[in-house]
């Protein structure tokens, strides 16, 4: 992994929060790793579990990880500032304004609009991550599936299916790289 | 109850919260509105719901909710509190946990451990988006709008994904 400055790791967590438009992880994924070019996009997606595996909102904790690889704990102090200063000034301005904004019906199309938008990013990053985890490791696609399925059709918090599968999937990696 | 007390339970409240996120934010949504709404009542469902989706339109992280709902119950000092304690207690598990991550073993066992973990999230994040556009896609039109973001963004990766923002929420706003 590339190591920015501090300079450069508060420059980029600002860019992506204020790009992160219903949802940041897209955003973090589009900046690092095909904007900025700090990390492959194997590397990310290996972030990103890390950063699942641990509690707390994904993003901020991409932010530590992503600056304390870089320059240690001020790397993280100045990732994560500019990761959440901009959208904590925001939704100030929001908190203060709610009885005003509340008022404005024709918002809930916007926020559906965006909402979409958003989701599709998704849907788009997770695919390309799918391509890349996968390559030569077809079996580990199994428990993507699972994952997939505990969370959408069995209806599991996330707290469980990682609890049950997360031991599962890294005691089969080890078993099957022998 | 004056404002000290709330400002304790806002810190004592989501420091918990953050720390029972596993696998994000959204791990800890219900949990959220049964503190902010049915025990504490500090707003009501429909504000909850109205200010999720707030913060998930403006720009930033999802969980800058619990900002406005912290400016909600004690103003800029309880925005301030409940952010901090939504993001520093995991930031600080995270921290140390790299540092201790980055020392054990060897490299390659800990790529074969990851590659394990990176296939359930690659499982969770798709997830996520599937839920998230059944919750948000409620017509065809929103449907369509999330399929061809995520066709033409994987086809022609030179785009640049904010113009797909602005033109969703446009059309949201002309054809609601």
């Amino acid at each position: 992994m590339v190591q920015p400055t501090n300079k450069e790791l508060f420059f980029a967590f600002q860019k992506i929060s204020l790009s992160a438009f219903g949802g940041a992880l897209p955003w973090a994924k589009i900046i690092l790793v095909e904007q900025k070019q700090w990390m492959s996009l194997e590397e990310f997606a290996e972030i990103l579990s890390l950063c699942q595996f641990i509690p707390g909102p994904n993003i901020v904790n991409v932010s530590i990880v992503v600056g304390k690889k870089a320059n240690g704990a001020v790397g993280a102090f100045w990732a994560s500032l500019g990761l959440l200063f901009f959208p904590f000034c925001l939704a100030c301005i929001v908190g203060a304004t709610y009885a005003e904004l509340s008022h404005y019906q024709s918002l809930n199309g916007v926020f559906e609009g965006i909402g979409a938008v958003a989701a599709g990013l998704m849907l788009s990053m997770s695919y390309e991550m799918a391509q890349k985890v996968f390559i030569g490791k077809p079996m580990l696609l199994i428990f993507s599936i699972a994952a997939f399925v505990a969370l959408v059709l069995l209806h599991v918090h996330i707290f469980f299916a990682l609890v049950v599968l997360a031991p599962l999937a890294i005691g089969y990696a080890l078993w099957s790289s022998r | 109850m004056n404002d000290e007390s709330k400002i304790g339970i806002l810190l004592v409240q989501f420091s918990l919260l953050s720390l029972l996120a596993f696998g994000g934010a959204g791990a800890v949504l219900p949990e959220m509105y049964r503190q902010t709404v049915d025990i504490h009542q500090w707003i009501s469902a429909q504000e909850f719901s109205s200010m999720f989706a707030l913060a998930q339109a403006l720009p930033g992280p999802n969980v800058m909710v619990v900002t406005i709902i912290g400016w909600k119950v004690a103003g800029f000092v309880g925005a301030l509190v409940a952010t901090l304690a939504m993001c520093l207690p995991c930031s600080v598990l995270m921290f140390f946990v790299t540092h201790f991550w980055d020392q054990y073993a060897a490299s390659d066992r800990k790529k074969v451990m990851m590659m394990g973990l990176s296939a359930l999230t690659t499982g969770f994040i798709g997830a996520s988006a599937y839920l998230m556009a059944a919750s948000i896609d409620t017509s065809i039109k929103y449907l369509a709008i999330t399929i061809a973001t995520a066709l033409i963004t994987l086809r022609f990766k030179k785009l640049n994904p904010l113009w797909f923002i602005a033109g969703g929420a446009a059309f949201g706003f002309l054809f609601q």
